[in-house]
Protein backbone atom coordinates (compact mmCIF):
# COMPACT_ATOMS: atom_id res chain seq x y z
CA UNK A 1 0.00 0.00 0.00
CA UNK A 2 1.64 3.45 -0.80
CA UNK A 3 0.85 6.12 0.90
CA UNK A 4 0.29 9.78 -0.77
CA UNK A 5 0.92 13.45 0.92
CA UNK A 6 -1.77 15.60 1.89
CA UNK A 7 -0.60 18.91 0.55
CA UNK A 8 -1.48 22.86 2.11
CA UNK A 9 -3.17 23.18 -1.53
CA UNK A 10 -4.91 20.10 -1.18
CA UNK A 11 -6.40 20.71 2.05
CA UNK A 12 -7.40 24.46 0.79
CA UNK A 13 -9.78 22.54 -1.70
CA UNK A 14 -11.81 21.53 1.27
CA UNK A 15 -13.59 24.90 1.84
CA UNK A 16 -16.59 23.91 3.71
CA UNK A 17 -14.71 21.71 5.92
CA UNK A 18 -14.87 22.18 9.64
CA UNK A 19 -11.64 20.92 10.12
CA UNK A 20 -10.23 23.69 8.23
CA UNK A 21 -11.23 26.14 10.97
CA UNK A 22 -8.66 24.25 13.31
CA UNK A 23 -5.39 25.84 13.51
CA UNK A 24 -3.61 24.75 11.03
CA UNK A 25 -0.19 22.42 11.31
CA UNK A 26 3.31 23.86 10.67
CA UNK A 27 3.60 21.29 8.43
CA UNK A 28 3.09 21.92 4.85
CA UNK A 29 3.00 18.49 4.13
CA UNK A 30 1.64 15.33 6.15
CA UNK A 31 1.89 11.90 5.27
CA UNK A 32 -1.54 10.24 6.26
CA UNK A 33 -1.12 6.19 5.90
CA UNK A 34 -3.60 4.35 4.12
CA UNK A 35 -4.77 7.52 2.46
CA UNK A 36 -4.52 6.34 -0.83
CA UNK A 37 -6.68 3.11 -0.81
CA UNK A 38 -9.13 4.86 1.45
CA UNK A 39 -9.87 7.32 -1.47
CA UNK A 40 -10.09 4.61 -3.88
CA UNK A 41 -12.60 3.04 -1.58
CA UNK A 42 -14.30 6.23 -1.15
CA UNK A 43 -14.38 6.59 -5.07
CA UNK A 44 -15.71 3.08 -5.72
CA UNK A 45 -18.84 3.35 -2.91
CA UNK A 46 -17.20 0.73 -0.87
CA UNK A 47 -15.78 2.77 1.86
CA UNK A 48 -15.98 1.11 5.67
CA UNK A 49 -15.82 2.32 8.82
CA UNK A 50 -12.05 0.95 9.43
CA UNK A 51 -10.77 2.79 6.55
CA UNK A 52 -12.45 6.17 7.86
CA UNK A 53 -10.96 5.58 11.35
CA UNK A 54 -7.78 4.73 9.92
CA UNK A 55 -7.85 8.12 8.30
CA UNK A 56 -9.31 10.20 11.38
CA UNK A 57 -6.62 8.50 13.41
CA UNK A 58 -3.74 9.99 11.11
CA UNK A 59 -5.46 13.61 10.78
CA UNK A 60 -3.63 16.01 13.27
CA UNK A 61 -7.06 17.39 14.42
CA UNK A 62 -10.00 15.67 16.48
CA UNK A 63 -12.89 14.04 14.50
CA UNK A 64 -16.00 16.21 14.93
CA UNK A 65 -17.55 13.06 16.08
CA UNK A 66 -16.98 9.21 15.86
CA UNK A 67 -18.04 7.69 12.82
CA UNK A 68 -19.13 4.16 13.36
CA UNK A 69 -21.58 3.97 9.76
CA UNK A 70 -20.49 2.95 6.90
CA UNK A 71 -22.14 6.33 5.51
CA UNK A 72 -19.50 8.49 4.85
CA UNK A 73 -20.06 12.15 5.36
CA UNK A 74 -20.38 14.72 2.73
CA UNK A 75 -17.58 16.86 4.17
CA UNK A 76 -15.16 13.95 3.83
CA UNK A 77 -15.64 13.65 0.07
CA UNK A 78 -12.62 14.31 -1.72
CA UNK A 79 -13.93 16.80 -4.03
CA UNK A 80 -14.00 16.50 -7.17
CA UNK A 81 -13.97 18.59 -10.34
CA UNK A 82 -17.82 18.93 -11.25
CA UNK A 83 -19.55 19.58 -14.65
CA UNK A 84 -23.45 20.65 -14.73
CA UNK A 85 -24.37 20.74 -18.66
CA UNK A 86 -27.24 22.83 -18.88
CA UNK A 87 -27.49 22.39 -22.72
CA UNK A 88 -25.62 19.91 -25.27
CA UNK A 89 -26.55 19.74 -29.33
CA UNK A 90 -24.49 17.80 -31.79
CA UNK A 91 -23.18 19.64 -34.93
CA UNK A 92 -22.37 18.81 -37.98
CA UNK A 93 -19.84 20.81 -39.76
CA UNK A 94 -21.17 21.88 -43.21
CA UNK A 95 -18.18 24.29 -44.37
CA UNK A 96 -15.19 25.18 -43.09
CA UNK A 97 -13.57 28.72 -43.56
CA UNK A 98 -10.43 30.91 -42.71
CA UNK A 99 -10.89 31.21 -38.96
CA UNK A 100 -14.33 29.84 -38.90
CA UNK A 101 -16.95 27.30 -39.51
CA UNK A 102 -20.80 26.79 -40.39
CA UNK A 103 -22.61 23.95 -38.95
CA UNK A 104 -26.15 22.72 -38.29
CA UNK A 105 -27.18 21.28 -34.58
CA UNK A 106 -29.21 19.29 -33.60
CA UNK A 107 -30.75 19.98 -30.07
CA UNK A 108 -29.53 16.64 -27.51
CA UNK A 109 -30.92 18.32 -24.47
CA UNK A 110 -34.25 19.11 -26.30
CA UNK A 111 -34.72 16.79 -28.83
CA UNK A 112 -38.02 17.88 -30.14
CA UNK A 113 -36.41 21.65 -30.92
CA UNK A 114 -36.01 22.37 -34.19
CA UNK A 115 -32.73 22.35 -36.24
CA UNK A 116 -30.30 25.22 -35.87
CA UNK A 117 -27.10 26.65 -37.93
CA UNK A 118 -24.18 28.51 -36.37
CA UNK A 119 -21.08 29.91 -37.19
CA UNK A 120 -18.55 29.23 -34.63
CA UNK A 121 -14.65 30.67 -34.43
CA UNK A 122 -12.30 27.56 -35.14
CA UNK A 123 -10.33 29.14 -31.83
CA UNK A 124 -12.85 27.55 -29.98
CA UNK A 125 -11.68 24.34 -30.89
CA UNK A 126 -8.35 22.97 -29.33
CA UNK A 127 -5.51 22.28 -31.64
CA UNK A 128 -6.16 18.23 -31.87
CA UNK A 129 -9.74 19.35 -33.19
CA UNK A 130 -8.51 22.17 -35.53
CA UNK A 131 -7.09 19.05 -37.42
CA UNK A 132 -9.79 16.98 -37.50
CA UNK A 133 -12.21 19.64 -38.98
CA UNK A 134 -13.55 19.08 -42.14
CA UNK A 135 -16.90 19.28 -43.88
CA UNK A 136 -18.52 16.31 -42.12
CA UNK A 137 -17.16 16.01 -39.05
CA UNK A 138 -19.29 15.88 -36.04
CA UNK A 139 -19.38 17.27 -32.46
CA UNK A 140 -20.88 18.27 -29.48
CA UNK A 141 -21.25 21.77 -28.21
CA UNK A 142 -21.91 21.83 -24.34
CA UNK A 143 -23.05 24.48 -22.46
CA UNK A 144 -22.91 24.52 -18.59
CA UNK A 145 -21.23 25.44 -15.41
CA UNK A 146 -17.74 24.09 -14.25
CA UNK A 147 -16.88 23.96 -10.78
CA UNK A 148 -13.36 23.00 -10.16
CA UNK A 149 -11.43 21.45 -7.24
CA UNK A 150 -11.01 24.78 -5.33
CA UNK A 151 -15.16 25.43 -5.49
CA UNK A 152 -14.79 27.96 -7.79
CA UNK A 153 -17.31 27.97 -10.39
CA UNK A 154 -17.59 29.48 -14.40
CA UNK A 155 -19.93 29.04 -17.28
CA UNK A 156 -17.99 27.74 -19.71
CA UNK A 157 -18.60 26.30 -23.68
CA UNK A 158 -17.12 23.53 -24.76
CA UNK A 159 -16.91 22.06 -28.24
CA UNK A 160 -15.41 18.69 -29.17
CA UNK A 161 -14.91 16.88 -32.38
CA UNK A 162 -15.91 13.16 -32.01
CA UNK A 163 -13.33 11.11 -32.76
CA UNK A 164 -14.28 8.23 -34.61
CA UNK A 165 -11.23 5.04 -35.94
CA UNK A 166 -10.28 5.82 -39.48
CA UNK A 167 -11.21 3.98 -42.60
CA UNK A 168 -9.79 0.97 -43.50
CA UNK A 169 -8.96 -0.26 -47.16
CA UNK A 170 -10.27 -3.67 -46.17
CA UNK A 171 -13.99 -1.86 -45.29
CA UNK A 172 -13.39 0.35 -48.27
CA UNK A 173 -12.93 -2.75 -50.58
CA UNK A 174 -15.87 -4.62 -49.09
CA UNK A 175 -18.20 -1.75 -49.80
CA UNK A 176 -17.26 -1.88 -53.23
CA UNK A 177 -18.13 -5.80 -53.80
CA UNK A 178 -21.32 -4.97 -51.84
CA UNK A 179 -21.77 -2.15 -54.73
CA UNK A 180 -21.53 -4.12 -57.61
CA UNK A 181 -23.08 -7.17 -56.11
CA UNK A 182 -26.38 -4.91 -55.43
CA UNK A 183 -26.99 -3.31 -58.50
CA UNK A 184 -26.29 -6.43 -60.27
CA UNK A 185 -29.75 -7.49 -58.17
CA UNK A 186 -31.25 -4.59 -58.87
CA UNK A 187 -30.80 -4.72 -62.52
CA UNK A 188 -31.98 -7.95 -62.78
CA UNK A 189 -35.00 -9.26 -64.42
CA UNK A 190 -36.98 -10.99 -61.60
CA UNK B 1 -63.66 22.61 -49.27
CA UNK B 2 -61.82 21.61 -45.92
CA UNK B 3 -58.36 20.94 -45.38
CA UNK B 4 -58.21 17.40 -45.53
CA UNK B 5 -60.71 17.08 -48.12
CA UNK B 6 -59.60 15.03 -51.22
CA UNK B 7 -58.92 15.94 -54.76
CA UNK B 8 -62.29 14.75 -56.94
CA UNK B 9 -61.17 11.88 -59.62
CA UNK B 10 -61.49 14.37 -62.21
CA UNK B 11 -59.25 17.17 -60.34
CA UNK B 12 -55.40 17.98 -60.66
CA UNK B 13 -53.37 18.96 -56.91
CA UNK B 14 -49.79 20.14 -56.98
CA UNK B 15 -49.27 20.78 -52.86
CA UNK B 16 -45.34 22.00 -52.13
CA UNK B 17 -44.05 21.64 -48.05
CA UNK B 18 -41.37 23.74 -47.03
CA UNK B 19 -40.45 23.85 -43.33
CA UNK B 20 -37.30 25.77 -43.72
CA UNK B 21 -35.09 23.08 -44.18
CA UNK B 22 -36.82 20.52 -46.32
CA UNK B 23 -38.91 20.30 -49.58
CA UNK B 24 -41.61 17.85 -50.79
CA UNK B 25 -44.43 17.85 -53.34
CA UNK B 26 -47.81 15.73 -53.58
CA UNK B 27 -49.36 15.64 -56.84
CA UNK B 28 -52.57 14.13 -57.38
CA UNK B 29 -52.88 13.65 -61.16
CA UNK B 30 -56.84 12.06 -61.33
CA UNK B 31 -58.49 9.12 -60.36
CA UNK B 32 -56.76 8.54 -56.92
CA UNK B 33 -53.43 8.29 -58.59
CA UNK B 34 -50.67 10.22 -56.50
CA UNK B 35 -47.04 11.07 -57.20
CA UNK B 36 -44.74 12.34 -53.93
CA UNK B 37 -40.98 14.26 -54.93
CA UNK B 38 -39.14 14.33 -52.17
CA UNK B 39 -39.31 14.71 -49.12
CA UNK B 40 -39.35 15.85 -45.60
CA UNK B 41 -39.78 15.71 -41.88
CA UNK B 42 -42.39 18.08 -39.97
CA UNK B 43 -40.17 19.49 -37.72
CA UNK B 44 -42.90 19.15 -34.98
CA UNK B 45 -44.09 15.71 -35.06
CA UNK B 46 -40.42 14.23 -37.12
CA UNK B 47 -43.04 12.25 -39.61
CA UNK B 48 -42.63 12.86 -43.12
CA UNK B 49 -44.89 15.04 -44.87
CA UNK B 50 -46.41 13.05 -46.99
CA UNK B 51 -47.08 10.93 -44.81
CA UNK B 52 -48.87 13.34 -42.56
CA UNK B 53 -50.88 14.45 -45.33
CA UNK B 54 -51.63 11.39 -47.36
CA UNK B 55 -53.50 10.25 -44.19
CA UNK B 56 -55.41 13.51 -43.37
CA UNK B 57 -56.64 12.84 -46.90
CA UNK B 58 -57.33 9.03 -46.32
CA UNK B 59 -55.45 8.30 -49.12
CA UNK B 60 -53.99 4.43 -48.94
CA UNK B 61 -50.60 5.12 -49.56
CA UNK B 62 -49.61 1.64 -49.85
CA UNK B 63 -51.92 1.55 -53.28
CA UNK B 64 -52.44 4.89 -54.25
CA UNK B 65 -48.85 6.27 -54.25
CA UNK B 66 -47.86 5.21 -58.17
CA UNK B 67 -44.29 6.86 -58.24
CA UNK B 68 -41.82 8.52 -55.79
CA UNK B 69 -39.31 10.81 -56.80
CA UNK B 70 -36.09 11.83 -55.35
CA UNK B 71 -34.68 14.48 -57.61
CA UNK B 72 -31.41 14.67 -55.81
CA UNK B 73 -30.20 13.41 -52.92
CA UNK B 74 -29.14 16.57 -50.83
CA UNK B 75 -30.48 16.90 -47.11
CA UNK B 76 -33.23 18.87 -47.11
CA UNK B 77 -35.17 16.96 -50.02
CA UNK B 78 -34.79 13.55 -48.60
CA UNK B 79 -35.43 13.98 -44.92
CA UNK B 80 -37.31 10.81 -43.93
CA UNK B 81 -37.65 9.27 -47.11
CA UNK B 82 -37.06 6.04 -46.11
CA UNK B 83 -40.03 6.05 -43.68
CA UNK B 84 -42.00 7.42 -46.18
CA UNK B 85 -41.16 4.44 -49.07
CA UNK B 86 -41.51 1.92 -46.66
CA UNK B 87 -44.87 2.67 -46.45
CA UNK B 88 -45.56 3.30 -50.67
CA UNK B 89 -45.24 0.07 -50.74
CA UNK B 90 -46.40 -0.24 -55.05
CA UNK B 91 -45.12 3.07 -55.68
CA UNK B 92 -41.88 2.75 -58.25
CA UNK B 93 -39.22 4.55 -57.22
CA UNK B 94 -37.24 7.36 -59.70
CA UNK B 95 -34.28 9.09 -59.14
CA UNK B 96 -31.51 10.81 -60.95
CA UNK B 97 -29.72 9.11 -63.48
CA UNK B 98 -26.56 10.38 -62.01
CA UNK B 99 -26.89 8.21 -58.78
CA UNK B 100 -26.96 4.76 -60.68
CA UNK B 101 -23.32 4.40 -61.02
CA UNK B 102 -20.96 2.13 -58.96
CA UNK B 103 -19.29 4.86 -57.08
CA UNK B 104 -22.66 6.14 -55.95
CA UNK B 105 -23.34 2.68 -54.35
CA UNK B 106 -20.17 2.46 -52.88
CA UNK B 107 -21.13 5.73 -51.09
CA UNK B 108 -23.81 4.27 -49.53
CA UNK B 109 -22.32 1.14 -48.48
CA UNK B 110 -19.83 3.12 -46.63
CA UNK B 111 -22.40 4.70 -44.73
CA UNK B 112 -23.45 1.40 -43.59
CA UNK B 113 -20.19 1.39 -41.67
CA UNK B 114 -19.99 5.12 -40.69
CA UNK B 115 -20.60 4.59 -37.53
CA UNK B 116 -23.18 7.00 -36.59
CA UNK B 117 -26.77 6.96 -35.37
CA UNK B 118 -27.82 9.99 -34.76
CA UNK B 119 -26.56 12.32 -37.39
CA UNK B 120 -28.16 10.73 -40.51
CA UNK B 121 -27.46 12.50 -43.92
CA UNK B 122 -28.96 11.81 -47.17
CA UNK B 123 -26.43 8.75 -47.93
CA UNK B 124 -28.51 7.00 -45.01
CA UNK B 125 -31.70 7.67 -46.86
CA UNK B 126 -30.40 6.57 -50.40
CA UNK B 127 -29.06 3.33 -48.54
CA UNK B 128 -31.99 2.33 -46.67
CA UNK B 129 -34.38 2.80 -49.39
CA UNK B 130 -31.99 0.73 -51.77
CA UNK B 131 -31.70 -1.65 -49.50
CA UNK B 132 -35.66 -2.12 -49.46
CA UNK B 133 -35.55 -2.30 -53.50
CA UNK B 134 -33.63 -5.08 -53.11
CA UNK B 135 -35.79 -6.99 -50.38
CA UNK B 136 -38.82 -5.79 -52.48
CA UNK B 137 -40.18 -8.23 -54.72
CA UNK B 138 -41.06 -6.64 -58.70
CA UNK B 139 -43.66 -4.45 -58.63
CA UNK B 140 -45.34 -2.76 -61.59
CA UNK B 141 -41.94 -1.54 -62.38
CA UNK B 142 -39.78 -2.01 -65.37
CA UNK B 143 -37.33 -4.70 -65.84
CA UNK B 144 -35.74 -5.42 -62.55
CA UNK B 145 -36.41 -3.98 -59.13
CA UNK B 146 -35.35 -0.35 -59.47
CA UNK B 147 -34.48 2.51 -59.28
CA UNK B 148 -35.61 4.16 -62.06
CA UNK B 149 -32.78 6.01 -63.30
CA UNK B 150 -33.99 9.74 -64.95
CA UNK B 151 -32.60 11.60 -67.24
CA UNK B 152 -33.31 14.65 -69.49
CA UNK B 153 -35.85 14.31 -72.27
CA UNK B 154 -37.61 11.34 -71.00
CA UNK B 155 -41.17 10.15 -70.29
CA UNK B 156 -42.09 8.98 -66.92
CA UNK B 157 -45.82 8.30 -67.01
CA UNK B 158 -48.47 9.04 -69.28
CA UNK B 159 -52.16 8.09 -68.41
CA UNK B 160 -55.69 8.36 -69.79
CA UNK B 161 -58.37 9.51 -67.04
CA UNK B 162 -61.24 8.75 -66.25
CA UNK B 163 -62.42 12.01 -66.98
CA UNK B 164 -61.25 12.02 -70.39
CA UNK B 165 -58.45 13.76 -70.06
CA UNK B 166 -54.88 13.00 -69.98
CA UNK B 167 -51.61 13.57 -68.13
CA UNK B 168 -48.09 13.32 -68.76
CA UNK B 169 -44.69 13.45 -66.82
CA UNK B 170 -41.27 14.13 -68.18
CA UNK B 171 -38.04 14.07 -66.71
CA UNK B 172 -36.27 17.48 -68.41
CA UNK B 173 -32.90 16.72 -66.64
CA UNK B 174 -30.05 15.25 -65.22
CA UNK B 175 -28.35 16.42 -68.85
CA UNK B 176 -26.19 13.67 -70.35
CA UNK B 177 -23.04 15.82 -69.76
CA UNK B 178 -23.91 15.84 -66.26
CA UNK B 179 -23.92 11.75 -65.85
CA UNK B 180 -20.39 12.07 -66.98
CA UNK B 181 -19.21 14.27 -64.45
CA UNK B 182 -21.47 12.48 -61.70
CA UNK B 183 -19.24 9.53 -61.19
CA UNK B 184 -16.07 11.67 -60.94
CA UNK B 185 -17.67 13.29 -58.19
CA UNK B 186 -18.85 10.67 -56.55
CA UNK B 187 -15.94 8.70 -56.90
CA UNK B 188 -13.92 11.82 -54.76
CA UNK B 189 -16.64 11.29 -52.09
CA UNK B 190 -16.07 8.10 -51.56
CA UNK B 191 -13.63 7.68 -48.16
CA UNK B 192 -10.03 6.72 -48.94
CA UNK B 193 -7.90 4.27 -46.34
CA UNK B 194 -6.87 6.16 -43.49
CA UNK B 195 -9.27 9.40 -43.66
CA UNK B 196 -11.21 10.13 -40.68
CA UNK B 197 -14.53 8.48 -40.33
CA UNK B 198 -17.06 11.65 -40.57
CA UNK B 199 -20.67 12.02 -41.55
CA UNK B 200 -20.41 11.31 -45.20
CA UNK B 201 -21.02 14.57 -47.51
CA UNK B 202 -23.90 15.01 -49.72
CA UNK B 203 -21.46 17.46 -51.57
CA UNK B 204 -22.41 17.25 -55.25
CA UNK B 205 -23.75 19.80 -57.74
CA UNK B 206 -27.32 20.71 -57.89
CA UNK B 207 -27.03 19.95 -61.24
CA UNK B 208 -27.74 16.39 -60.00
CA UNK B 209 -31.28 17.53 -59.99
CA UNK B 210 -33.84 16.39 -61.81
CA UNK B 211 -36.40 18.37 -63.42
CA UNK B 212 -39.90 17.70 -63.84
CA UNK B 213 -42.87 18.11 -66.15
CA UNK B 214 -45.96 17.42 -65.29
CA UNK B 215 -49.12 17.97 -67.35
CA UNK B 216 -52.37 17.20 -66.46
CA UNK B 217 -55.59 18.34 -68.86
CA UNK B 218 -54.43 21.97 -69.56
CA UNK B 219 -52.73 22.90 -66.40
CA UNK B 220 -48.91 22.33 -66.83
CA UNK B 221 -46.24 22.67 -63.53
CA UNK B 222 -42.40 22.76 -63.65
CA UNK B 223 -40.90 21.34 -60.91
CA UNK B 224 -37.38 22.74 -60.95
CA UNK B 225 -36.00 20.52 -58.16
CA UNK B 226 -32.66 22.51 -57.08
CA UNK B 227 -31.07 22.97 -60.23
CA UNK B 228 -28.49 25.32 -60.99
CA UNK B 229 -27.36 27.31 -64.21
CA UNK B 230 -23.61 26.18 -65.53
CA UNK B 231 -21.37 27.91 -67.66
CA UNK B 232 -21.55 25.14 -70.08
CA UNK B 233 -24.54 25.14 -72.35
CA UNK B 234 -25.14 20.81 -72.18
CA UNK B 235 -25.78 21.27 -68.49
CA UNK B 236 -28.19 22.82 -66.35
CA UNK B 237 -31.06 24.86 -67.48
CA UNK B 238 -29.34 26.22 -70.78
CA UNK B 239 -29.73 22.01 -72.10
CA UNK B 240 -32.94 22.26 -70.96
CA UNK B 241 -33.93 25.58 -72.85
CA UNK B 242 -32.45 24.43 -75.75
CA UNK B 243 -33.49 20.70 -76.07
CA UNK B 244 -35.65 20.10 -79.27
CA UNK B 245 -37.18 17.07 -77.23
CA UNK B 246 -38.90 18.21 -75.02
CA UNK B 247 -42.47 18.51 -74.47
CA UNK B 248 -43.43 21.48 -75.96
CA UNK B 249 -45.89 23.98 -74.28
CA UNK B 250 -45.16 26.15 -71.58
CA UNK B 251 -46.14 25.94 -68.00
CA UNK B 252 -48.43 27.97 -65.60
CA UNK B 253 -47.37 26.63 -62.33
CA UNK B 254 -43.20 26.44 -61.18
CA UNK B 255 -41.50 25.47 -58.79
CA UNK B 256 -38.84 27.98 -58.33
CA UNK B 257 -35.80 25.70 -58.33
CA UNK B 258 -33.22 26.12 -55.39
CA UNK B 259 -34.91 28.52 -52.90
CA UNK B 260 -35.21 30.91 -54.92
CA UNK B 261 -31.04 31.67 -55.64
CA UNK B 262 -29.81 33.42 -58.09
CA UNK B 263 -27.56 30.72 -59.13
CA UNK B 264 -30.48 28.74 -60.31
CA UNK B 265 -31.44 31.79 -61.78
CA UNK B 266 -31.96 31.44 -66.23
CA UNK B 267 -33.95 34.37 -67.53
CA UNK B 268 -34.38 31.86 -70.84
CA UNK B 269 -36.49 29.45 -68.72
CA UNK B 270 -39.13 32.40 -68.38
CA UNK B 271 -39.09 33.01 -71.66
CA UNK B 272 -39.36 29.34 -73.69
CA UNK B 273 -40.79 27.83 -70.62
CA UNK B 274 -43.26 29.75 -68.96
CA UNK B 275 -46.49 31.29 -69.48
CA UNK B 276 -46.39 35.12 -68.89
CA UNK B 277 -49.27 34.65 -66.19
CA UNK B 278 -46.54 31.95 -63.90
CA UNK B 279 -47.69 31.19 -60.25
CA UNK B 280 -44.40 30.73 -58.74
CA UNK B 281 -43.79 28.55 -55.67
CA UNK B 282 -40.59 28.25 -53.54
CA UNK B 283 -39.55 26.77 -50.29
CA UNK B 284 -36.96 28.72 -48.02
CA UNK B 285 -33.93 27.48 -47.19
CA UNK B 286 -32.28 28.36 -43.87
CA UNK B 287 -28.89 26.27 -43.90
CA UNK B 288 -26.58 27.89 -45.74
CA UNK B 289 -24.62 31.19 -44.75
CA UNK B 290 -27.61 33.50 -45.87
CA UNK B 291 -31.22 32.22 -45.84
CA UNK B 292 -32.90 31.70 -48.72
CA UNK B 293 -34.43 33.39 -50.87
CA UNK B 294 -32.51 36.63 -49.98
CA UNK B 295 -34.23 40.02 -50.84
CA UNK B 296 -33.11 40.43 -54.47
CA UNK B 297 -34.29 37.20 -55.52
CA UNK B 298 -37.79 37.85 -53.96
CA UNK B 299 -37.62 40.87 -55.98
CA UNK B 300 -36.47 39.39 -59.06
CA UNK B 301 -38.89 36.33 -59.15
CA UNK B 302 -42.12 38.88 -58.45
CA UNK B 303 -40.83 40.96 -61.43
CA UNK B 304 -41.47 38.05 -63.48
CA UNK B 305 -44.25 36.02 -62.06
CA UNK B 306 -47.97 36.65 -61.89
CA UNK B 307 -47.62 35.53 -57.74
CA UNK B 308 -45.07 34.76 -55.94
CA UNK B 309 -45.80 32.12 -52.82
CA UNK B 310 -43.76 30.76 -50.06
CA UNK B 311 -44.29 27.76 -48.07
CA UNK B 312 -42.65 30.10 -44.92
CA UNK B 313 -41.53 33.41 -44.34
CA UNK B 314 -38.32 34.11 -46.11
CA UNK B 315 -35.25 34.82 -43.40
CA UNK B 316 -35.35 32.06 -40.83
CA UNK B 317 -37.54 31.91 -37.74
CA UNK B 318 -37.68 33.15 -34.32
CA UNK B 319 -34.84 31.50 -31.74
CA UNK B 320 -35.85 28.99 -29.73
CA UNK B 321 -35.69 30.59 -25.68
CA UNK B 322 -33.34 29.20 -23.36
CA UNK B 323 -32.10 29.53 -20.16
CA UNK B 324 -30.63 33.38 -19.26
CA UNK B 325 -27.08 31.85 -19.35
CA UNK B 326 -27.58 29.32 -22.32
CA UNK B 327 -28.64 32.09 -24.45
CA UNK B 328 -25.93 34.44 -23.20
CA UNK B 329 -23.24 32.17 -23.78
CA UNK B 330 -24.27 31.80 -27.62
CA UNK B 331 -24.21 35.31 -27.92
CA UNK B 332 -21.04 35.15 -26.71
CA UNK B 333 -19.13 32.16 -28.56
CA UNK B 334 -21.17 32.26 -32.06
CA UNK B 335 -20.94 34.83 -34.56
CA UNK B 336 -24.17 33.79 -35.97
CA UNK B 337 -26.78 31.57 -34.53
CA UNK B 338 -30.77 30.90 -36.27
CA UNK B 339 -33.49 28.27 -36.24
CA UNK B 340 -33.12 26.38 -39.51
CA UNK B 341 -37.11 25.30 -39.24
CA UNK B 342 -40.09 26.74 -38.38
CA UNK B 343 -43.71 25.44 -39.23
CA UNK B 344 -44.68 23.41 -42.08
CA UNK B 345 -46.21 25.58 -44.35
CA UNK B 346 -48.20 24.16 -47.12
CA UNK B 347 -49.46 25.74 -50.87
CA UNK B 348 -52.45 23.69 -52.55
CA UNK B 349 -53.03 24.30 -55.81
CA UNK B 350 -56.30 22.67 -57.50
CA UNK B 351 -57.86 22.29 -60.64
CA UNK B 352 -60.44 20.29 -62.60
CA UNK B 353 -59.06 18.11 -65.47
CA UNK B 354 -61.11 20.73 -67.91
CA UNK B 355 -59.91 23.57 -66.62
CA UNK B 356 -57.10 26.15 -67.27
CA UNK B 357 -54.38 27.86 -65.87
CA UNK B 358 -56.85 31.08 -65.25
CA UNK B 359 -58.74 28.86 -63.21
CA UNK B 360 -56.28 27.31 -60.44
CA UNK B 361 -57.73 27.45 -56.97
CA UNK B 362 -54.42 28.60 -54.73
CA UNK B 363 -54.67 27.61 -51.23
CA UNK B 364 -52.31 28.52 -48.24
CA UNK B 365 -51.88 26.89 -44.78
CA UNK B 366 -49.81 27.18 -41.97
CA UNK B 367 -47.52 30.10 -42.53
CA UNK B 368 -47.14 29.66 -46.36
CA UNK B 369 -46.96 33.90 -47.30
CA UNK B 370 -47.60 35.49 -50.67
CA UNK B 371 -44.90 37.50 -51.30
Amino acid sequence: MSDISLTASHREAHDVDPLESAEAPDASILPIPGLSAFLRSVKSGEAASDDLQRVADALPVPLPEPCTSSFIPLRWRPRMPRFELLQQWEGCVVAVGADSFDATLRDLTRPSNPAERVELDIAELSRSDRLRLTPGAVFYWSIGYDTSVTGQTSRVSRIQIRRLPRWTGAEIQEARTEAVEMLRRLRSPE
Amino acid sequence: MTYSSPPAADEFELSLFGPGKGECIVLHLGDGQWIVVDSCRNPATHVPVASEYLDALGVDIARDVRQFIITHWHDDHIGGAHEFFERATGAEFVCSGALGNEEFVTLLRCGRRSLFTNTSSGVDEFRYILESLDERPGSRRIAGRGPTLARSDQRLSQLTHTSGSTSEEWALSPANATLTLAVRAFGDLVPDAGEYRNRLPTQTANELSVVLWVRVGAVTALLGGDLEQSNDPARGWTAIVSSSRRPQGRASVFKVPHHGSRDADCPDVWNALLEPSTTSLLTPFGCGRLPLPTPSDVSRLKARSSSLICTAPPGGTASIRRTRAVDRTIRETARSFRTIEGGTGQIRIRAKHGETSANLRVELFAGAVLL
